[in-house]
């Protein structure tokens, strides 16, 4: 059936019902993306509905990535000097250059950009690009706490290495994290999972509980084996791209295991991703 | 019904009276501070309490670049034994100042 027909169709449906004392359903809100990618640059349109995001990476000789993302009123850039290692994050009102932080809303288009990005541009295995620069830094704001400054904030250095997981695909690995209630046996051993590396198509984490799999989380459990929703693969939910990291990994223990996914406890484990998320996928 | 502060208080006072609150994990006094309705108090006052948070001042405080009705609140916090810095925004709604993490 035509889309547009078959549309039509349900909203006069919808319509009778409203009339007969049902809510009407909520308009479908359409979303597009308009892309333009070379060697150089990426830069682009993401609408959803009325609401507009731009965005850019642009990369220089020296192998720096300058990635400009503007929406609501808001400026994020990223800055990736990758022979050098070392990556910079800002963000401040786009009229003034004050200070402002995520809402709820910005995140909710930039994870509406990044999916659109995924569909459109899917990961390929290779050097880095401005394409997969753009994905990972779209991937850490949406992962950003609300509570955490966007304000030039250096999240990887040089004395740092990303440590990728990809020949630890389809097995399990220790996770960890760490805060104030890790005490339990033989050290740390409660801010640690094993983790099962991979996207098993599932956007759900299960734990292994009483001898079965389990959706209801653990809080800080000795070492319990976990696995889905893609363990250890950057970026907020299943992950975006193909990077699979001990950092993210780490990261997906702590908001899985006792903390929330904005929680500010996992702030830490975020900033180590910075530089995985930028690194070029496993496959 | 009590529903928050009242806007003659300044926004960084409601931020100390959140804190206080949390730390004698006072979600009564708690859940009327918050912008979201829909935000677990007993959640975050485990996760507080649990990490053994402290709320050791207010470093900032300026209006949000996007909206005027909002000020952002920067509170300096120890945990995982190293400094952290939270901005919390304080919204005013029909003059009543509430907190949004």
């Amino acid at each position: 059936m035509n889309t547009k027909i078959g549309l039509a169709i349900l909203l006069g449906l919808a319509g009778c019902a409203g009339e007969s004392g049902q809510p009407e359903p909520a308009a479908p809100v359409s979303d597009s993306l308009q892309v333009n990618v070379t060697d150089k640059a990426i830069t682009g349109t993401f609408m959803h509905g009325d609401d507009v995001l731009t965005f850019s990476t642009v990369v220089d000789d020296a192998q720096v990535f300058t990635t400009t993302v503007a929406l609501h009123g808001l400026t994020l850039d990223a800055l990736a000097d990758m022979r050098n290692g070392v990556i910079t994050l800002d963000g401040y009102t786009t009229a003034t250059g004050a200070d402002t932080t995520l809402v709820d809303e910005d995140t909710a288009l930039i994870s509406g950009f990044r999916k659109a990005l995924d569909d459109k541009l899917p990961s390929q295995p290779g050097p880095t690009n401005v394409v997969e620069i753009l994905r990972g830094s779209v991937g850490l704001w949406e992962e950003w706490p609300h509570t955490r400054s966007l304000s030039a904030v250096t999240v990887a250095q040089t004395d740092r290495s990303v440590v990728k997981l990809c020949g630890n695909i389809g097995s399990y690995v220790l996770a960890k994290h760490d805060c104030n209630v890790c005490s339990g046996y033989n050290g740390a051993t409660n801010c640690q999972v094993y983790a099962y590396v991979g996207d098993t198509g599932t956007g759900t984490t299960y734990y292994w509980r009483n001898g079965a799999w389990s959706t209801t989380p653990y809080n800080h459990a000795v070492q319990p084996s976990e696995y889905g929703d893609c363990y250890g693969r950057c970026g907020a939910d299943c992950g975006s791209g193909h990077v699979y990291s001990q950092d993210c990994l780490n990261h997906d223990s702590c908001v899985r295991n006792g903390h929330s996914l904005g929680s500010a406890y996992c702030d830490d484990e975020l900033t180590s991703c910075a530089d995985d998320a930028l690194a070029s996928g496993c496959y | 019904m009590w529903a928050g502060c009242s806007r003659h208080e300044a926004p960084a006072d409601i931020v100390q009276k959140y804190f206080a609150a949390m730390a004698a994990g006072d979600c009564g006094a708690i859940a009327p501070l918050l912008a979201d309705e829909h935000a677990r108090c007993e959640q975050m006052r485990e996760e507080y309490q649990e990490q053994k948070v402290e709320f050791r001042g207010i470093e900032k405080v300026e209006p949000d670049g996007r909206d005027p009705r909002v000020t952002l609140v920067t509170a300096g916090m120890r945990y995982k034994k190293s400094e952290h810095h939270w901005v919390i925004r304080v919204e005013d709604h029909d003059g009543h100042l509430k907190l949004r993490f």
